[in-house]
């Protein structure tokens, strides 16, 4: 069960990371 | 004559009490799904799809049988779940995630009855990890993470898995506010949060969202590819906006064709000499419990996450992690009304919700990953 909600949460920081630097790298311009 | 009398009759004559509970079981559900309208879509082909498997001789089920067909090609090839998996790729706004990556930590807690089910079937002895584990994922209140996970780990159990997956979704509303109601204060329910709605989220970040995760999900767990690749997917075809045509198709004829098909062929495979047994009975009380789990879980996470914040969390917003989409959130918003009807969490619950569906595939992922 540690292993498996371990790797869960791994993953989701990594992602949450990712859209982190998403956001900031591009940002919304009001041209869109 | 009196063959053609014994041919007519055949079929009552052949009748056994479990077939007969199996047509009684159909009929309950075509008359939930028609009267009180719990998830009519899939109920009602399962309670129909149940009757016509559960008729003595039934040409629907043999092996040259439009059902045993639809089984072979749509569950055994994971052809239906994937193509399902399109469709609610198509259909989900990923912004309010985006806008609160966060709330992706709610959607990573509110898997924990996913393991914690999963333990739990494997201590009874009756079942194996493999079998387990495809039971604890009725707990991701995820339709086709459950029926994907159990076509690849648990074929025999795979009737009353998906049963007790998509009636249990319907019921969300009944399971989820009790333990919330138990887990918290009513000083905890009343606690608002604030959100910058405002902020916008740019056409590139939404294009460029699901193609990572794609490759991130996929190089850590290339087993996953097929939940989490098909869901962004469908999320591209929604959002990379030169192909509305195929998202709206996606969104519409694909979902109907491929839920009334998927509906009915589950309803097939709830065959009465394998379906009524301690099993099942054992399997529907697990999952019962996973659905449970999760939703403390999630609040639980998010209430251990207030002894360290300044600005506390609603805890409520910890049950929308789940994946049933968007019914969780609206629970959470309407506890939170009645405690305080100016209180608005709908928009972090939302976003707490839309994690709760990429956590759901992510923790499906990850039990093929460590059982393949």
């Amino acid at each position: 069960m540690g292993v498996g909600m371990g790797t869960v949460f791994a993953v989701i920081i990594i992602f949450i990371v990712l859209v982190r630097g998403l956001m900031s790298l591009f940002p919304y311009k009001e041209e869109e | 004559m009196i063959d053609l009398l014994n041919t007519l009759i055949q079929g009552v004559a052949s009748m056994t009490w479990k077939q007969g509970l199996m047509i009684v079981i159909g009929l309950v559900l075509i008359y939930l799904a028609i009267k009180k309208e719990y998830e009519p879509m899939l109920l009602l082909p399962i309670g129909f799809g149940a009757i016509l498997t559960n008729i003595p001789f039934s040409a629907a089920v043999t092996e040259e049988g439009f059902l045993s067909i639809l089984y072979n090609a749509g569950i055994r090839t994971e052809l239906f779940p994937i193509l399902i998996f399109i469709a609610v790729g198509a259909m989900i706004d990923f912004s309010p995630l985006l806008k609160q990556p966060v709330m992706l930590l709610f959607g990573a807690a509110a898997q924990f009855g996913i393991f914690a089910a999963m333990l739990l079937a494997a201590a009874t002895g009756m079942f194996s990890l493999r079998e387990a584990a495809s039971i604890g994922i009725i707990g991701a209140a995820d339709g086709p993470t459950s029926i994907y996970v159990a076509s690849r780990f648990a074929q025999e159990y795979f009737g009353p898995i998906s049963v007790a997956a998509y009636s249990y979704m319907s019921l969300v509303p009944i399971i989820q506010p009790p333990v919330i109601k138990a887990l918290t204060t009513k000083k905890e329910r009343m606690i608002r949060m604030d959100a910058d709605f405002d902020v916008k989220v740019s056409k590139k970040v939404l294009i460029l969202f699901p193609i990572l995760v794609t490759l991130i999900a996929g190089l850590i767990a290339p087993v996953s590819v097929g939940l989490v690749g098909s869901l962004m997917f469908g999320n591209l075809i929604r959002e990379c906006g030169v192909l509305e045509r195929l998202s709206k198709t996606a969104q519409n004829e694909l979902t109907n064709l491929v839920t009334l098909l998927l509906g009915i062929t589950i309803g097939s495979t709830m065959v009465a000499n394998k379906f009524i047994a301690w099993d099942t009975i054992l399997i529907l009380g697990i999952g019962l419990l996973a659905f449970v789990f999760d939703t403390a879980g999630g609040v639980l996470f998010a209430k251990f996450l207030n002894l360290f914040l300044k600005k506390k969390v609603n805890p409520m917003i910890g049950a929308a992690g789940i994946s049933a989409f968007p019914m969780s959130a609206r629970i959470v918003q309407r506890m939170a009304q009645k405690e305080d009807p100016t209180n608005f969490i709908l928009m972090q619950a939302i976003g707490a919700n839309v994690s709760g569906q990429i956590g759901s595939i992510i923790a499906g992922g990850v039990l093929l990953a460590l059982l393949a």
